[in-house]
């Protein structure tokens, strides 16, 4: 298996990242304006169901991916205090 | 009877084709993050297992929707190429024909006034001008077939590329029947709901039917609440007061205030969201500020945060003068101003939003008299010192996948 580094800022780029298509989703709007441009056939009314057409599902990923950040905020918090106190401790001064 | 242009726009179409793309890239892009980290990573510490174990569960929706989106980019863009083509072919044919119609009608003019000389149809000026008609008339019909030829083509190219379509729309992630019934119920319900304000002397059945649709809309609501967790204030609130005290109301008051902005003229636009849109928008709004400040602990690397506007009010004046009293003043203003303006955020999205505000507030305030349910944040224990590799610096970890 390939190593990776796994720190504080990566866990929190990975949250932020999240959170922003979280976002993206959450505020994805009618796609009828979108569907216009193909004009009055068929292929206008598809485009509308295939991206609008899943709006229980999107909101629901915008709410799971948006946790997901938060978690990953939270995890990235959890390991700067605990990267500070380890290097404190090497530094032989106090740990918290 | 004149060839219409044909509808549509080349352009757009490929604009779509390159939005629908992107997004699919980013979410195939996170789909793929989450999926690397789920199958490799080694978590250390608490924070970090429980961040693993959440990702574990990462929604499977997340390749189905990449799919979908990165699957409408080839049709869509092959879409777009024929009906630039073809558009191009009418609207030549289009411009013909009526050009064709023109002359003819001008011939016939001409015709008409030969006639009123004394001329009959056998007389050679008038003759001239009658196979000069029927010369329009063929190119009439040349650009008729031509415009009927590019109409064919695109309703073929229409065809494959809404079966396509189709097709990725067809992957298990589709709203279900029920749902968009009462969807469309809630919709058309609250919206004829409006009758009900028609006061009941001008017409009282206009009042009645609206006040039974508003009621259809708030059942097929209820339906959405227990059906399909939409909206659903029980789990916001539990959640919230389980697990995120604070950061519950703060989702709901942020939510109640999402879609809304202000102008830099200082004018509230108001969006049109949904009560359960502007519910998940609050709660990434709070995701994204939770990040934000984790993010901030190393030292500005935080995005920015843009001042919002503020609205116009009366306690928007600047007080002039130095000292503690006028300070003080100045604080408060400023302090009144920014209520204000949330005031008008929220107000500017109507009844939900302000049930939402309401709600948040509500849940901060509680959350403040309540005993804390949350253990306090603990001082982190000693920690025996580790061995880092070489050269790398503290606040990293170091895994493997």
């Amino acid at each position: 298996m390939t190593s990776f580094r796994v720190d504080a800022e990566a866990v929190l780029e990975v949250g932020a990242s999240l959170v922003e298509l979280a976002e993206g989703l959450a505020a994805m709007g009618d796609p009828h304006a979108d569907a216009w441009a193909l004009g009055p056939g068929r292929s206008g009314a598809a485009l509308e169901e295939l991206l609008g057409g899943w709006r229980h599902a999107r909101l629901q990923l915008a709410g799971s991916l948006a946790d997901l950040g938060a978690a990953a905020a939270e995890a990235g918090g959890a390991y700067l205090d605990t990267d500070v106190g380890v290097s404190r401790s090497l530094d032989g001064g106090p740990t918290w | 009877m004149l060839l219409e242009p044909v509808p549509g726009d080349a352009v757009g179409v490929r604009a779509v084709a390159e939005a629908v793309a992107l997004t699919g890239r980013r979410l195939a892009a996170t789909a793929a993050t989450l999926a690397r980290m789920r199958d490799g990573a080694v978590w250390d510490g608490p924070a970090g297992e429980a961040f693993g174990a959440r990702i574990a569960a990462a929604p499977a929706v997340l390749d189905a929707a990449a799919r979908r989106f990165l699957g409408a980019e080839a049709p869509l863009r092959a879409h777009a190429a024929v009906l630039e083509e073809q558009q191009a072919v009418a609207q030549r044919a289009v411009l013909v024909h009526r050009e064709a119609w023109e002359v003819y009608e001008h011939l016939e003019d001409r015709a008409v006034v030969l006639l009123g000389t004394g001329l009959d149809e056998s007389a050679p000026a008038l003759l001239t001008v009658r196979l000069a008609q029927q010369d329009e008339i063929l190119v009439a019909g040349r650009a008729e077939a031509a415009h009927s030829a590019a109409l064919d083509a695109l309703q073929a190219s229409d065809a494959r590329c809404a079966a396509v379509l189709g097709a990725l729309a067809r992957d298990g992630i589709g709203d279900p029947v029920v749902y968009r019934g009462l969807r469309t119920l809630s919709g058309v319900g609250h919206g004829a709901g409006y009758l009900a304000m028609t006061p009941a002397r001008v017409c009282r059945p206009l009042a009645v039917a609206g006040a039974y649709a508003d009621a259809l809309g708030t059942v097929a609501d209820g339906a959405l609440l227990v059906g399909y967790d939409e909206g659903s204030w029980t789990d916001v609130g539990v959640g919230a007061l389980t697990s995120a005290l604070g950061a519950g109301g703060e989702a709901l008051r942020t939510s109640s205030k999402a879609g809304a902005r202000v102008l830099p003229n200082g004018f509230v636009l108001a969006r049109a969201m949904t009560a359960e849109e502007r519910l998940r928008a609050g709660v990434v709004a709070t995701a994204r500020a939770r990040v934000a400040a984790a993010a901030e602990r190393f030292g500005g690397r935080a995005r920015p945060v843009v001042a919002g506007h503020l609205v116009r009010s009366r306690w928007g004046g600047a007080v002039p003068g130095t000292g503690v009293r006028n300070a003080v003043r100045r604080g408060a203003l400023t302090q009144l101003h920014r209520a204000h303006t949330e005031l008008a955020l929220v107000t500017a999205g109507g009844t939900d939003t302000v049930r939402l505000y309401a709600g948040g507030v509500a849940l901060q305030a509680a959350s403040k008299g309540l005993p804390h349910v949350v253990p306090k944040d603990r001082p982190p224990e000693p920690t025996p010192p580790v061995t880092l590799p070489g050269g790398e610096r503290p606040g990293t970890r170091r895994s493997s996948w």
